[in-house]
């Protein structure tokens, strides 16, 4: 065994390529990097084999011919004579319209039913508790439907509406007609309104021509003026409680603020609701929110929102018992602590599954297919893939669109858990 | 000084110190990124000889014998170990870690196997020693430190002190020819030191070549041959015990043994 | 203690005996107080609660209780509810299509003599299961049944030969051997290498050599017995189902009568309704009898139905049999002519043209001649597929030693999801802790292809999966080669699920101490033997909550399936409600197929949270 012996340096020995980790790590990865490289080249070469036997070829052309087929809900300009790839924009709209409405519901009701599971109050915390097994435990898809089913399947139709005696009336004030086309309301309206800009851009990008309520745009920078003011004043309110320790009460200056400019700029406008009203056999006036926007944003709200309760739940339960009595003990009192103590820990907790859940809910609109909204998956990955025979190229696509559309909302509240982490410090 | 006195008397009969060399450093360096851990280290070690490593935390000297059996890697100089480098060759670092046993802070027995067979799994393993042999040698060990009837219970149903032991009988299965302590009695409540150290101290009488790195001065006066003093990753001063402890010749080491034993 | 002038000297003589506390302080009461009114805002919650309560119990309870169980169709279901508890159309549940058809939300299309199988393999799963989930009671040895079962499962679901699960198992044995020799002499990469290359050529090369041989055999043996009932068969049939048919004639005739007879009760229980009176209850009761015995007689006329297409099925089946084994020889014959003259053919063809399976592929400025022989060479290689497969096909259907041959068509219901999860999960496994273990990986490339892998899977809708699967999967494979939906939505989902699979090890990996992986290096363990022995068991088993968890979801999806038409529940559900007798059917068959779901994942998630508890109490 002892056999001393000054090791002579060698030089570079195959043999090194396996056994000395210096090496031996580059041989896994090459062999690794070729044989991953190699399965690509495999199904890449069967693709093309594939296609050309099919006659087929590879190209996005389709997306610039004219496209045939309706969409009922939209957010754009879109006809039967439009672009494929004006389709897809549309279904790209409508999935980030209900993904978007779905996030904000979801976190509501998921906040909600979180804190009143944990409720000292029995029934409450029961009652919350079969809200949130029942939806966790019961597929996404039969939700869908079941509430899609309830919505046209129980709900007059405009039709019921009618007559001296209808069977069905108009609620809230004769504001709001629920129907099983879907719910009627008033839309916002402008009596000297600015009018609209349109958009056109050219070349690859002909088919993101939209048109924007100048309206609409001079309100949100008012707001987001008005925001900016209510920081500052805020900022201020807290210099002075921090040089005399006394806070201005600054509530009532901060709703001025944020009330006072809107109101003024509403009322210059000439804003008014345009109340829908039946005429024939069927409403008109007012926005129309379909059945299955409805269905499918309930659906989706309602489960991922007892996932996300199940997530509060635990993100306080995660703050241990003595913090609270801690801050108790500092003579906090129960809001303060909530506030001061207990939230900002809980956030750290809940913030990061919070992302996956809304990741999940957008990947889940998906489903959208099920009770016939026109998502992306719908027009681009259905429709038009039918339609052009391009079943490759669609579904890449749609399968891309979703992938940046991932990479992009975990990145950004990637960036915010950050901000979150680095205030605790 | 630790509360807890040697006061057995000290078989040296086999602790004789061979001019065979166990380990052989030669000018090592070790970075953590910019950060220069290990200075120049050179260090000798004899068959035979049992040497404790003290200093202050952070000095660099569990990083030291954390390199001896790889778990660390050095970036400069030299370690020979039982006659084989320890270069990035993986036949070599497999060779070496058989060889040399090595005791941890927090013990890492693994918990989802029985005492027996957390003793008995790297010689069959890595020995390649049939299982009924294996399971021989195990108990064998788990005799000598005074736990056999333990042997088909769980680590987590035994206190530190037992752990502790068992984790000394598992490295003793592979019938090492060095044996390395990282602080083996830190995380131990102070009933249980003792009990570790007597394991430790048979193992010495034994004639083991140990390097202890360890607070434990009573037992570095006791056992060890020679103590060596490191700060920001250099050796300071080495010693036999007697005059180390009694005539330190730096500041440094003054000063930490001031603070060690000062109260 | 000071001893100040005020301290009196006291000794207590009697102790104070427990007494009750107040009466506000007690029983129910007091839980009352304390859990729903102890404060302004709590009572008010607990009253809006209470309320809500009130509301959806009123709505549902009549709904349940009123609930019709023996109708043959959902007109049926409302003329009794109108007739004996004077209940419109939703006044009252009509679970008879539940009766009627549960079998089928069960089993899809399965063959109802084989359901036997499935439930069988519904049990050996949790036979197979136990020792994993509660691994502290069981003997290990229960283990090698676990390994066993996906094959005996699969086996036992689709039909088949018995020795082709065999066969099966004999490749990972053959891959395993290639491991063992090929470390010997070349190493670890050499036993990789091996096992998987020996693995392959079995499953690839050996095994439908043998499987075909073996087919062939036992055909051989038997074709003459095999001859000689399938006459018979065609020699008794039809007379059997002529017999038949005349019974189902009677029993309709009956199902006729009886249905006329309840047709006059139902109008003088309507009429007495009209006139304000409650039915008699003599009249109710013939009513309820009248109604049993019609599901009677049409369960049996379904039941003649039945085994009159079984008969009919014969026949046909025996018909072409007999036609494989007349044509048997022929084919066999001219196999040798049809190779030869595709070679040739081949050889004939100009340099390029070879390897092309179509004409479209043919490069341009290639001459019409050149274009017509390899049109002519492609039909011949294709005569040579289909003989051959005409042979193969005859063989195992008239060599098939084993259960009964189910096609994946008729797969649905619950078992098809519980099928899809399972398959998906088992499958996931192996390629979920081979992912986690490489993006936990020291080596930069590696990590970066398992990252992308799963960050890809995880970033796309499981339905744009399933989509590829049904749409897109044949693209990539080498032309001319299809198998069918459920195999290549078992594959995605796989794929799908080891994506999820692997993010859950990774926390178990990195929620194992440090030590652990230092200890099984200090001792000489190497990477895969310390991985195997050490690092997995334990990551594995902190894992196996989350594991769970992501089987809960996979489940779920499963639902999925129905949308590229395969036959889950929720499309059953469709499928029943397109037959005129339960047209306008929801609700019903929504609450039995969400109370299935709900049960099932609900206890597997209470399962998972019980494991993660205890896991947490006996983590050190």
């Amino acid at each position: 065994m002892t056999t001393l012996t000054d090791t002579p340096k060698q030089g570079f020995r195959l043999s090194q390529l396996i056994y000395d980790t210096r090496y031996r790590s580059i041989t896994i990865q090459v062999i690794a990097t070729v044989l991953i490289v190699a399965a690509l080249w495999w199904l890449a070469r069967n693709t093309v084999a594939n296609l050309t036997a099919l006659g087929k070829d590879f190209t996005l052309e389709f997306l610039g011919n004219r496209s045939g087929y309706d969409i009922n809900q939209r957010l754009i300009a879109y006809d039967s004579n439009a672009t494929h790839g004006r389709a897809a924009l549309v279904g790209i709209l409508n999935t980030l319209l209900v993904a978007g409405l779905g996030c904000v519901l979801a976190t509501i009701l998921g906040v909600i039913f979180g804190v009143l599971r944990l409720s000292k109050n029995w029934i409450v915390s029961r009652l919350a508790a079969v809200y949130v097994e029942g939806f966790r435990n019961v597929p996404l898809l039969l939700w869908i439907i079941a509430i899609f089913a309830v919505m046209t399947e129980s709900t007059p139709s405009p039709r019921d509406f009618r007559g001296e005696n209808p069977v069905a009336s108009m609620a809230l004030a004769d504001n709001v007609a629920i129907t099983n086309r879907g719910a009627y309301i008033p839309e916002p309206l402008f009596a000297n309104g600015l009018g609209d800009v349109e958009i056109k851009p050219g070349g690859v990008f002909a088919d993101l021509y939209f048109n924007v309520s100048i309206d609409l745009i001079v309100i949100l920078l008012t707001l987001v003026v008005s925001l900016l003011v209510v920081k500052l004043v805020n900022t201020r309110a807290a210099d002075i409680q921090n040089a005399t320790g006394v806070r201005p009460t600054t509530w009532w200056v901060n709703l001025l603020i944020i009330v006072a400019p809107i109101a003024a700029l509403l009322w210059g406008l000439g804003f008014y609701l345009g109340k829908p009203e039946l005429s024939g056999f069927n409403f008109s006036g007012g926005t129309h929110l379909r059945n299955s926007l409805l269905a499918l944003w309930l659906a989706l709200s309602l489960y991922t929102g007892a996932f996300i309760a199940e997530i509060v739940r635990g993100g306080i339960n995660a703050v241990s018992k003595g913090q609270t009595e801690a801050a108790f003990a500092l003579g906090l009192r129960p809001n303060r602590t909530m506030r001061l103590v207990i939230l900002p820990q809980a956030l750290r907790v809940i913030i990061p599954p919070l992302i996956s859940q809304f990741l999940n809910l957008t990947k889940n609109s998906s489903l959208a297919i099920a009770i016939g909204y026109m998502d992306v998956r719908s027009t681009l990955g259905g429709i038009t893939v039918n339609q052009t025979g391009r079943e490759l190229e669609g579904i890449l696509l749609v399968g891309l669109f979703y992938l940046l559309l991932s990479l992009a909302i975990s990145t950004g509240m990637n960036w915010f858990n950050d901000r979150v982490k680095l205030k605790e410090r | 000084m630790s509360e807890l006195a040697i006061e057995r008397q000290i078989d040296r009969s086999h602790m004789t110190i061979s001019d065979e060399v166990a380990i052989q450093i030669n000018n090592m360096n070790k970075w953590y990124g910019q950060f220069h851990v290990l200075r120049d280290i050179n260090l000798t070690v004899q068959r035979g000889e049992r040497i404790v490593i003290c200093g202050p935390s952070g000095s660099g000297k569990s990083t030291l014998i954390r390199c001896i059996n790889r778990l660390e890697e050095h970036q400069s100089g030299d370690i020979i170990v039982d006659g084989t480098e320890l270069t990035s060759d993986l036949k070599n670092i497999d060779k070496i870690r058989s060889e040399v046993g090595m005791c941890f802070q927090h013990f890492n027995l693994f918990p989802h196997l029985t005492i027996l067979e957390n003793c008995t799994l790297a010689p069959i393993w890595v020995r390649k020693v049939p299982r009924k042999e294996a399971e021989d040698i195990a108990m064998h060990y788990l005799e000598k430190v005074k736990i056999p009837d333990q042997a088909h219970k769980y680590p987590g149903m035994l206190s530190g002190g037992q752990q502790q032991r068992v984790a000394i009988a598992r490295s003793l299965c592979m019938k090492p020819r060095i044996m390395l302590f990282d602080e083996p009695t830190s995380a131990l409540d102070p009933e249980m030191i003792k009990e570790v150290l007597d394991t430790m101290i048979e193992l010495a009488e034994e004639g083991m070549t140990m390097l202890c790195v360890t607070h434990e001065m009573g037992f570095a006066q006791a056992v060890a041959n020679r103590v060596i003093f490191m700060d920001q990753g250099q050796i300071i001063e080495q010693n036999e015990p007697h005059a180390f402890f009694n005539d330190p010749q730096s500041d440094r080491t003054k000063l930490f043994l001031s603070q060690i034993l000062g109260h | 203690m000071t001893d100040t002038a005020q301290t009196v000297r006291y000794v207590r003589e009697t102790m104070i005996p427990p007494s009750e506390p107040p009466l506000k302080e007690q029983g129910a009461v007091k839980w009352m107080r304390e859990n729903l009114f102890s404060g302004w805002k709590n009572t008010l919650l607990s009253l809006v609660s209470i309320y809500v309560l009130v509301k959806l119990l009123f709505a549902l309870v009549p709904w349940f209780w009123n609930s019709v169980w023996t109708a043959g169709s959902l007109n049926e279901c409302r003329e009794t509810l109108a007739v004996l508890e004077g209940l419109t159309t939703h006044g009252g549940a009509c679970f008879a299509v539940i009766s009627d058809r549960w079998l089928q939300l069960l089993f899809g299309f399965y063959p109802a003599e084989s359901y036997w199988r499935p439930i069988l393999v519904f049990i050996l799963m949790f036979v197979a299961l136990a020792p994993i989930l509660f691994s502290a009671r069981l003997p290990k040895q229960m283990l090698w049944f676990s390994m066993l079962f996906p094959f005996l499962g699969t086996w036992l679901l689709w039909g088949g030969s018995f020795w082709v699960p065999i066969l099966v198992i004999l490749g990972f044995v053959v891959g395993a051997v290639g491991f063992k020799v090929g470390g010997r002499f070349a190493g670890a990469f050499g036993a990789v290498a091996l096992g998987v290359a020996g693995a392959a050529l079995w499953w690839m090369v050996a095994m439908p050599t043998i499987n075909g041989a073996l087919h062939k055999a036992v055909a051989l043996s038997r074709i003459d017995g095999t001859k000689v009932e399938l006459i018979e068969t065609l020699a008794t049939n039809p007379a059997q189902i002529d017999a038949i048919e005349a019974e189902q004639a009677a029993v309709q005739e009956k199902i006729n009568e009886l249905t006329a007879e309840k047709d006059v009760l139902v109008v003088e229980m309507l009429a007495a309704r009209e006139a304000g009176t409650e039915p008699s209850s003599d009249q109710k009761t013939a009513f309820n009898a009248i109604m049993d015995e019609l599901m009677v007689e049409r369960r049996h006329y379904t039941a003649l139905g039945f085994t009159a297409f079984k008969l009919q099925q014969a026949i046909s089946d025996a018909n072409g049999l007999l036609a494989n084994i007349e044509a048997l020889p022929q084919w066999e014959a001219d196999l040798p002519k049809a190779i030869q003259t595709a070679a040739e053919m081949d050889a004939a063809l100009p340099d390029g043209l070879h390897n092309l399976v179509s004409v479209n592929q043919v490069p341009a400025g290639t001459s019409p001649e050149a274009v017509d022989a390899l049109r002519a060479y492609l039909d011949a290689d294709t005569a040579v597929l289909n003989l051959r497969a005409n042979i193969e096909t005859a063989y195992e259907r008239l060599g098939t030693l084993g259960l009964a041959p189910v096609t994946s068509r008729d797969f649905g219901g619950f078992m098809l999801a519980m099928i899809i999860g399972v398959a998906g999960i088992v499958l996931s496994l192996p390629l979920g802790i081979l992912l986690a273990l490489a993006r936990q990986a020291n080596l930069p490339i590696v990590k970066g292809f398992a990252v992308a892998f799963i960050e890809i899977i995880r970033g796309v809708p499981l339905i744009v999966w399933l989509f590829t699967a049904s749409l897109l999967l044949n693209y990539f494979l080498p032309p001319r080669t299809s198998f069918d939906l459920v195999l290549r939505v078992v594959i995605m989902v796989t794929l799908f699920a080891a994506a999820y699979i692997a993010e859950v090890i990774r926390g178990g990996l990195a929620a194992l101490p440090k030590g652990q992986f230092e200890a099984a290096d200090s001792l000489g363990l190497d990477y895969w033997k310390s991985m195997r022995l050490i690092v997995l068991p334990q990551a594995l088993k902190i894992s196996i909550p989350g594991i769970v968890n992501t089987f809960i979801g996979l489940f779920k999806d499963t639902t999925l399936v129905g949308i590229i038409g395969l036959l889950d529940p929720l499309n059953l559900s469709n499928s029943i409600r397109a037959a005129a007798e339960w047209n306008g059917v929801y609700w019903e068959l929504f609450v039995f197929i969400g109370l299935l779901f709900f049960v099932s994942c609900f206890s597997m998630g209470r399962y998972s949270l019980w494991l993660e508890k205890k896991l947490q109490r006996g983590h050190r």
